[in-house]
């Protein structure tokens, strides 16, 4: 175990204004005021794990940052989460900091992209985390908060500052905080994590390198052939970086467009190949630089009825349930190949919680 | 890393993102890094112009490849 100094901690005699202007002058924050992490908050989440609080989960970069568990837990503090919301933290820095996951691109590009944490397991429901009505969506601590702590470890520790560190041309609502648990009361299919070969009563979470969620709206269909098509239709667009050099983009369907593709015999298996071979975009429909580059950097056939696919095998797309009642879904592109989905198991304290 | 292994690189990019670049490199304790920078943008420009900004960069690409 690689272990980090302790962080630094100072005085203050002032009112909370002061406080949150002396974090804020400095740049230590998203633009929202923050909690401060005085040591008796920092403890209490550092009591909800078994880990040194000077362990080195991850280096971030650009800066090379030492995230060890005591920094990330003032960082939870400062977001407004609940203590026991940080072992879902702490294994969402853990997946980013996974090579695969190529942080050193994703902190500093022009992309929009963010990192968006899939939750699984038994866990999601005791710290309450949406998966339902407007899960992406604003009006719940747990998926707010977890998303915040997440960006802000990714600000303070790994220098990812708009303008310096990060690059991002216009950026997204996707990177002020991006966390949701998946819909598995009302899924049809196995969970994700389930899907992965884990136990079911394991707890998991799972990093996608993406945009934010692009709505699929299909009220007419009748037939989950019929959802299929539409959802295809959105996901094989020109303007994604899955289009531009394939990668692992992301399907979150709504509950009621997954009972209907799985009423009508679709695993999510089928799912994937009929969108590895549908969800295309037509190569003559590319302007003219952009279709020279599908063919000699991408090896498409140059010819007018090519359709170019946004994945190289159905199996890169990865497809969960999220959301309450209506007929919309969404698909998350993803920062191309430039990012792969990453999953780590949320450790528990045995003294506490269920899972394990 | 190419350059310390002791083989010569140069980076290519543009003074839009040397900072960043100098930055990285920096972190990743390769400070001297050589970069062979031109003006912004390198996407989304006709092919005289990509030829007078090779140009522009040809001198430092020599130089950070033959430096002794």
């Amino acid at each position: 175990m690689s272990r980090g100094p302790a962080a630094a901690t100072f005085d203050f005699t002032g009112a909370y204004e002061e406080i949150d202007a002396h974090y804020q002058e400095r740049g230590w924050t998203d633009g929202l005021p923050i909690v401060p992490p005085t040591e008796a908050r920092v403890r209490a989440f550092l009591a909800e794990t078994e880990r040194d609080p000077h362990e080195i989960i991850g280096t971030l970069p650009p800066r090379q940052g030492e995230a060890t568990v005591e920094k990330i837990a003032v960082n939870a503090v400062m977001a407004g989460c609940r203590p026991e919301y940080f072992p879902v933290i702490l294994a969402g820095i853990e997946a980013l900091a996974d090579p695969l996951f190529n942080l050193d691109s994703v902190q500093a590009t022009t992309h929009p992209v963010a990192p968006l944490l899939v939750v699984n397991g038994p866990i999601a429901r005791e710290i309450g985390l949406n998966a339902g009505y407007n899960a992406f969506g604003q009006g719940v601590r747990a998926n707010i908060t977890i998303g915040r702590a997440v960006r802000l470890v990714l600000m303070n520790v790994g220098g990812g500052l708009p303008g310096s560190g990060d690059r991002a041309t216009q950026g997204s609502p996707a990177k002020i905080a991006y966390c949701v648990a998946e819909n598995e009361a009302d899924s049809p299919w196995e969970p994700l994590h389930v899907e992965a070969g884990l136990a079911p009563d394991v707890s998991t979470v799972t990093a996608f390198g993406c945009e934010g969620p692009h709505n699929i709206q299909d009220h007419y269909s009748n037939t989950g052939l019929g959802v299929l098509h539409t959802v295809a239709g959105a996901m094989g667009q020109a303007g994604s970086n899955n289009l531009l050099g394939r990668g692992w983009p992301l399907l979150s369907l709504g509950p009621e467009h997954a009972a209907t593709i799985a009423r009508d015999g679709f695993s999510k298996q089928k799912v994937k190949q009929f969108l590895f071979d549908h969800a295309r975009f037509p190569l003559s429909r590319l302007g003219a630089e952009y279709r020279r580059y599908q063919v000699e950097r991408q090896h498409v056939r140059d010819a007018d009825d090519t359709l170019v696919p946004i994945v190289r095998s159905a199996e890169d797309i990865s497809v969960i349930v999220v959301g309450g009642a209506g007929k919309h879904s969404a698909w998350q592109p993803t920062f191309g190949d430039g990012t792969r989905p990453t999953r780590r198991v949320i450790a528990r304290r045995s003294t506490r919680g269920s899972a394990r | 890393m190419l350059e310390q292994r002791g083989v010569p690189t140069a980076t290519m990019g543009t003074f839009e993102f040397e900072a960043l670049a100098r930055l990285e490199a920096k972190n990743r304790g390769i400070e001297d890094l050589p970069l062979a920078l031109v003006p912004h943008p390198l996407g989304g420009i006709h092919e005289d112009e990509v030829l007078r900004k090779a140009d522009l960069a040809i001198e430092s690409v020599l130089k950070a490849l033959t430096r002794a």
